[in-house]
């Protein structure tokens, strides 16, 4: 058959952690709480101002939060805090993907200096390797 | 057009006083403020002027309102120098120099002899010989040996700073460039 099937169990369904990844909120975790329409959700998190978006700005996890439908703010903090969403995300790839590039957009002027010495270096040590293998 | 009614030769350009305007006293505009990012040991990016690029040490700011930097001299070959702080950007690195004495160094004008620190000095040309256009004996710099003497005085204890951080003095000597991709609006200094 032609269905395509998802490769992990990521289904849009309420308790589902999300990614928004597009417009200012890009990067921000959140929590489907209720499905409005085929196109948008109602989401919230602790960065996230609690609203209606579209699927298509944000990207779905793989973590899920047991919550009952559109519970209160308070209530799903509690609970992001308890089962350490944000620490969750951070093990995985994809959130330390993110956050390394986080780091490398507030790096200041010195340590874009030194991270352009040290890569440098790195990069001499290994193409001297390389190149000794070579031989 | 008879005599009599021309116009005259002469007449003066504004008319006579009315009593109706206005003098505004100018408000003395005082020196330039001190941007909250710029403190004494921060390391500072030149934008223009014959360092453009480099990376300094602020000092502090003179009676003028410009600033005193320094590269250190035997880092970059910047020297004790003013240099205004719109051409600047500040980044968030510093340098402790807490102790340093710059107090002889200062742009305000000495009442009697009407120089100061940074005021130039005409070199001395040595007398040209018969038939020779060029002196032959290099020009005397501009540069007194009292400021000389503090640039030395002043990077002693500047560089001693530097050094204590691992790669702030080849960061020093470095100069700033933007790189394919890079933005100013999007960096962090």
């Amino acid at each position: 058959s032609t269905e395509k099937m998802p490769s992990r169990e990521a289904f849009i369904e309420i308790g589902r952690l999300v990614c928004i990844n597009y417009g200012k909120d890009s990067g921000k975790l959140g929590v489907i709480l209720d499905i409005c329409d085929t196109m948008t959700a109602l989401v919230d998190g602790p960065n996230l101002k609690r609203g209606i978006y579209n699927f298509r700005r944000m990207a779905v996890t793989g973590i899920k939060l047991p919550i009952s439908k559109s519970v209160k703010s308070t209530t799903l903090y509690k609970a992001w805090e308890a089962a350490d969403l944000d620490g969750q995300f951070g093990k995985t790839s994809w959130g330390q993907k993110l956050a390394r590039q986080e780091r490398r957009k507030n790096l200041t002027d010195f340590e874009r200096f030194k991270v352009k010495v040290l890569k440098a270096k790195k990069n001499k040590i290994i193409k001297s390797k390389l190149k000794e293998l070579k031989n | 057009m008879p005599k009599q009614q021309r116009a005259p030769k002469w007449y003066p350009t504004e008319g006579p006083a009315t009593g109706l305007t206005k003098t505004i006293e100018k408000k003395p505009q005082g020196v330039a403020k001190l941007r909250k990012s710029i403190t004494p040991g921060t390391v500072l990016i030149l934008l223009a002027g014959r360092f453009k690029g480099k990376r300094v040490v602020f000092l502090k700011q003179l009676e003028s309102g410009l600033l005193l930097v320094t590269g250190p001299f035997k880092i970059n070959g910047v020297p004790l120098r003013r240099v205004n702080q719109a051409y600047v950007i500040a980044t968030s690195t510093k340098v402790d120099i807490a102790g340093i004495d710059t107090t002889g160094i200062s742009d305000k004008p000495d009442e009697k002899t009407k120089r100061h620190f940074f005021s130039r000095v005409v070199a001395e040309q040595k007398e040209e010989g018969e038939g020779e256009f060029v002196s032959t004996e290099a020009k005397k710099s501009g540069l007194t040996e009292e400021r000389k003497a503090m640039q030395v005085k002043v990077d002693e204890s500047v560089i001693a700073a530097v050094e204590k951080t691992p790669m702030m003095k080849d960061y020093l000597k470095s100069r700033f460039s933007l790189e394919k991709g890079q933005f100013p609006h999007l960096m962090k200094f």
